[in-house]
């Protein structure tokens, strides 16, 4: 679809941006004195520090990502949310712990303090910027679906002008992402979700009216020479796709009446299951005129809808390829989080355990807020009649839109935020793997402080334009699948040796990486010969691909466990573990 | 007052491990011998306790460090924390752990092979799989409560050390 941008809209959300990165520099500015250093580290509250927990963790794959699946096929989307909440009970009760007590703040430390092996740096920094690289893509596509609805711009140049202004942003000064900027954007995020759920339930259920009550499929068409038709005509501000997602019919109890009035959070979801939604699918064909995208709508009932099957149909058919991949995608969430190398550090950098807990407490009881806040918001887009065909990504804004333009260009600008400081943070985060991990350490260059600064920088524009070029050759995925696919690798790579480093003393450090290089390249090949990868990225046929179903962990992490036993037990056993301290 | 930034040098042991007497005898209560003279040839908690009996006067604040091991000083729940401390609270954290993974497989179960029964309505009002999801999530928020409670009980600091 094509977008008109409102000025007022472009305003409110310069001013939001702005204010925001003015912000992070001030009191970035600020804590380099000595008082903003005694702040943070250790007299920062737990309940600040909890939602700052929120603020790192949610990034806009969350809020665009859910929604959007949630809004195009319904239950499904939801499974992530239980899975990126359930992943903090591994972190916070698996590993949490024992890395504090090998007196290290992240697994790369915790892995490489035990043997302090050359090996084991470079697999956890290859490791860390394969991971880097995917958690990135998501955050380049988000940026871009936010851009379009805002700006009219198309989406290629939405990713570039996001993947310009963070290398800039990172190569001149680095964003810094204290904790009081972290909390700013965690509360922003659940508070404005919050209100956007309130007004949801205040508009109660409608039936749909309007263009998107036409029922009648749309075709849209790319020409061999680019031009864009919609329905054999040529694509205008006058002449576009419908927008989509209408209820169409309300439960018996209200015949007679277009809308329920507001309803109650449980009510909402009671009177939807019994309700009838258009919900709207593509298939997609070629032939010498160009590429076709036919988009159909398929009546459902709100009880199929609201139970798993939506977007994994084996569930409900029996199919097997669908239900492990089902069962693939819980345990990557699962294990994901854990996994992640910047997820943790947060939880060292207070006072002491017991306000680590306490903030996680808190930092949990916000994201599940947030995530139970993700399955409104989208059953909202669902029924909104705003929904864009093309774009699940979009569906969140587009709703928010469809309330009031000021909503939606301030929860554009949080959201825009959040993958500002996401995306800089993880650059930085590789750039800094590159310069220090993997060219002093591992290559044995020695570097002169100024030399590394600039060798971080150069990597940082490396990485830039790769986010950027991968951004747009993504960008038909939904953004939280592809952190879903970023979650995958980083269990398979990571989470055997964690696990396996902490509790069970006879693991070797080339079992270490033999299990990091497997399981990272394992997950990697696959996601990369996925039926998926296939179809929208390559432009490949799906049958085509090798892999049976696209979620990985299934497979590459008891692999990457089997690989560490294995190679470890043919391996000579460590010296005996001595804790310091 | 400045800022200042003060590096305390402690001794990082290697293989074969030797310590002094004097040192072993602050870690009397410790069990093992092999984690016992680690920690004396350490010497952290001699060096900490230099530099804390020097700065006191000067009144400098000690520096909250999550580092356990800093002797019994300004944070007392990180020098309560012994060996046996830690221990217990890993554990809960694995019980608690293992319970979850009991209730998210549940869910996992229940989805691949009675995805009939999610479809039920238990309570009249919304269907077992939003249901079922909805306590995981808030399941996750009550075991992180429980976990912090029960971490507070065994984290209470034991009779002082030497």
């Amino acid at each position: 679809m094509l977008y008109e941008s409102s000025p007022v809209a472009i305003a409110i959300f310069a001013a939001f941006v702005l204010g925001v990165i003015g912000l992070s520099f001030y009191l970035g500015r600020k804590g380099q004195s000595a008082q903003g250093y005694y702040a943070a580290h250790g007299e920062i509250h737990w309940f600040v520090n909890g939602i700052a927990f929120a603020g790192d963790y949610l990034s806009a794959a969350s809020f665009l990502g859910i929604c959007g699946m949630i809004a195009f096929n319904g239950y499904d989307g939801f499974l992530y949310s239980i899975g990126f909440l359930a992943g903090w009970i591994v972190a916070l009760f698996v590993i949490a712990e024992p890395i504090k007590a090998l007196g290290k703040f992240t697994f790369a430390d915790a892995l490489d303090s035990r043997f302090n092996s050359r090996g084991i740096k470079l697999a956890v920094a290859i490791s860390t910027l394969v991971v880097s690289i995917f958690y990135l893509i998501p955050q380049m596509v988000g940026a871009g679906d936010l851009i379009v609805p805002l700006l009219g711009l198309p989406h290629t140049i939405g990713v570039i002008l996001v993947g310009v202004a963070v290398t800039m942003i990172v190569v001149t000064a680095g964003m810094v992402s204290t904790t009081w900027v972290q909390f700013i954007k965690g509360s922003l995020l659940v508070l404005f979700c919050g209100i956007l759920a309130a007004m949801i339930l205040n508009r109660g259920l409608v039936v749909g009216s309007g263009p998107a009550a036409n029922l009648t499929p749309q075709v849209r068409t790319v020409t061999r020479d680019g031009a864009v038709l919609i329905d054999g005509v040529r694509q205008s501000k006058d002449h576009d796709l419908r927008p989509v997602g209408t209820l169409k019919a309300l439960p018996e109890r209200y015949v007679g009446k277009n809308a329920t009035g507001p309803l109650r959070p449980l009510e909402y979801l009671s009177v939807l299951e019994d309700s009838t939604i258009v919900t709207w699918s593509s298939t997609k064909h070629s032939d010498d005129a160009g590429t076709h995208t036919t988009f159909t709508p398929v009546e459902r009932k709100g009880s199929d809808l609201l139970k798993p099957g939506g977007y994994f149909r084996g569930l409900t058919t029996g199919k097997l390829a669908d239900r492990l991949d089902f069962a693939s995608l819980m345990l990557a969430l699962f294990c994901g989080t854990a996994s992640l190398p910047h997820i943790l550090i947060r939880y060292y950098t207070v006072k002491d355990a017991a306000a680590a807990r306490k903030s996680t407490v808190v930092g949990i009881a916000a994201i599940g807020a947030f995530y139970v806040l993700t399955l409104y918001l989208g059953l909202g887009a669902m029924t909104s009649g705003a929904l864009d065909p093309t774009s699940t990504n979009m569906a969140a804004p587009l709703l928010a839109k469809s309330f009031s333009t000021t909503l939606f260009a301030i929860i554009s600008a949080i959201a825009f935020t959040t993958v500002l400081g996401t995306v800089s943070g993880l650059i930085m985060a590789g750039s800094g793997a590159v310069a220090h991990d993997l060219v002093e350490n591992v290559c044995g260059i020695p570097l002169t402080d100024h030399e590394k600064v600039r060798c971080g920088k150069i990597a940082a524009v490396g990485l830039g334009i790769i986010a950027m070029v991968l951004g747009v050759l993504f960008r038909s995925f939904n953004v939280s699948f592809l952190v879903g696919w970023a979650f995958n690798i980083a269990a398979s790579a990571n989470l055997p040796s964690l696990v396996m480093l902490l509790f069970w003393p006879r693991t070797t450090k080339q079992g270490i990486v033999a299990a990091v290089t497997v399981g990272m390249l394992s997950s990697l090949a696959w996601i990369l010969l996925s039926a998926d990868t296939f179809e929208k990225v390559y432009g490949w046929s799906r049958e085509a691909s090798i892999v049976p179903f696209s979620q990985p962990g299934l497979v590459t992490i008891p692999l990457g466990f089997l690989v560490l036993v294995v190679v470890s037990l043919f391996t000579p056993p460590p010296t005996p573990v001595r804790r310091h301290g | 007052m400045k800022p200042f930034f003060l590096a305390v040098w402690t001794h990082e042991p290697h293989d074969p491990i030797a310590s002094e007497e004097r040192h072993e005898k602050l870690h009397a209560g410790i069990a093992g011998r092999e984690e016992r003279t680690c920690r004396a040839n350490v010497t952290l908690r001699r060096a900490s306790a230099t530099v804390m009996l020097h700065s006191r006067p000067v009144g400098v604040r000690g520096n909250h460090q999550p580092e356990s091991g800093m002797p019994a000083h300004e944070s007392r729940s990180e020098s309560g924390k012994s060996a046996p401390a830690v221990t217990a609270s890993s554990r809960i954290g694995l019980t608690l752990f293992w319970i979850y993974v009991l209730l998210y497989g549940g869910f996992i179960g229940l989805v691949l092979f009675r995805p009939d029964l999610l479809s039920r309505r238990p309570f009249g009002g919304v269907n077992l799989a939003i249901a079922y999801g909805m306590g995981l999530i808030a399941g996750a928020f009550v075991l992180a409560i429980i976990y912090m409670a029960a971490c507070r009980v065994v984290e209470r600091p034991g009779p002082p050390r030497t």
